[in-house]
């Protein structure tokens, strides 16, 4: 079985890491910001935005974007089977983490991202440019498929809620049903506040250092540990629209090695807008009730 | 009495975003400074890096107190970290997506 050690570096590049590769023809660098502008106002050199709104979703459905689109993707990308893909972003890669679960869902190789996020590139130092790369020849993107397993629909959550562990990533206001959203990030937000009846609250960001890295691998491993995770049984994440869940995946997933974790991209934003949804409020967690079935 | 409590209230307006020097007034260090506490991540900078941020857009200790007085006030300060209120989000938007300079 793979160490702690050996999944980090096959999950995570550092700055240094990447400023020795930049030049390397089978590197993919991708932004992804809550704030795009930031990106024309300066980036690593060599990167290319990705829209988490325009690109990484189906542009009418709520939903995440079908395989075509996916290889359209990549495609203008540049991505091969071959590329080594590095996502990161701003927020401590908030969003580029989302690109990474849903890139990964579909099936790429080699998805990487680079701890720290555009904060540790900047505290660096290190130069950014506003030069946007020119196309990248098309050609040999590996076709997409979905990897069913790594997503969750509300069927999923029920199940998880009721014989393994759910994992709500948001912030403790959120989970208690004080804030439907978190004050500076109103733009997504559900009907009701609360949590999923059966959801233990570990909130993404207790995975990052003030630094902005993600938190060594032992004491990762002790975090989730303590809240009753265990790696051999399923858990599923959510927040309130999937993307600070796809951080707690990829640290259960692919940094500690858990072995079934989905994430929930409908999130809050789904389960919190239904009619005759269950929703537990406070600090208790709360149990599904035994004849919901999602 | 009415007309009093008006002038009152526009007068608390200007002076709780920032006096003369209203928002569209505010230099682009103020706004670049408010880039540099987003770009610090999640956490936000110590109180030690924020003030050596503050130095670089050539803030003193005082000229950093200001922009955490007020009920506008763009940053707070949380268990020793530095990061955006509400209003300093918008604030960062604002600027964001305004030209590129």
């Amino acid at each position: 079985m793979e160490d702690l050690a050996a999944r980090r570096r096959r999950v995570l590049v550092d700055v240094d890491w990447l400023t020795d590769n930049l030049h390397d023809p089978a590197l993919v660098l991708l932004e992804v910001d809550d704030r795009p502008a930031l990106y024309h106002r300066g980036h690593v050199p060599g990167a290319r935005l990705v829209d988490w709104a325009g690109d990484l979703q189906d542009p009418v459905r709520r939903d995440l974007p079908g395989p075509e689109a996916m290889k359209a993707l990549w495609e203008r990308l540049g991505i091969t089977a071959g590329s080594t893909v590095v996502f990161y972003g701003d927020l401590n890669n908030w969003l580029a983490a989302y690109g990474y679960w849903l890139f990964t869902a579909f099936g790429l190789p080699d998805v990487r991202l680079l701890d720290g996020g555009r904060q540790q590139w900047i505290t660096r130092g290190l130069p950014l440019t506003v030069d946007v790369p020119g196309p990248r020849e098309r050609g040999g993107a590996p076709d997409p498929v979905l990897r069913q397993e790594m997503r969750a629909g509300r069927s999923d959550v029920v199940a998880a809620a009721r014989g393994g562990h759910l994992v709500d990533v948001r912030t403790p206001q959120e989970y208690y049903g004080q804030w439907l959203s978190e004050p500076e990030f109103p733009g997504e937000t559900a009907h009701r506040p609360g949590h999923i009846p059966g959801a233990v609250n570990i909130p993404w960001d207790l995975a990052v250092d003030l630094d902005g890295c993600l938190r060594p691998s032992e004491e990762l491993a002790e975090l989730y540990g303590a809240a009753g995770l265990v790696p051999e049984q399923p858990v599923t994440t959510y927040c309130r629209i999937g993307e600070r869940s796809a951080h707690t995946w990829i640290v259960l997933h692919d940094l500690l090695g858990y072995r079934q974790v989905r994430n929930y991209d409908g999130s809050w934003t789904e389960w919190g807008s239904m009619t005759g949804m269950p929703i537990a409020l406070g600090s208790d967690r709360g149990v599904m009730p035994v004849d919901f079935t999602g | 009495m009415r007309e009093g409590l008006d002038q009152l209230e526009s007068l608390l307006k200007t002076l709780d975003t920032g006096g003369a020097a209203g928002p569209r007034q505010r230099p682009e260090r103020y706004y670049q400074l408010l880039v540099d506490v987003y770009e610090r991540g999640r956490h936000g900078p110590d109180a030690d890096s924020f003030a050596a941020l503050g130095r670089n857009r050539g803030y003193d200790a005082r000229g950093l107190g200001g922009f955490f007085v007020g009920a506008r006030a763009p940053l707070r300060r949380i268990e020793g970290q530095v990061t955006l209120t509400v209003e300093g989000h918008r604030l960062l938007d604002a600027h964001l997506t305004g030209p590129v300079r």
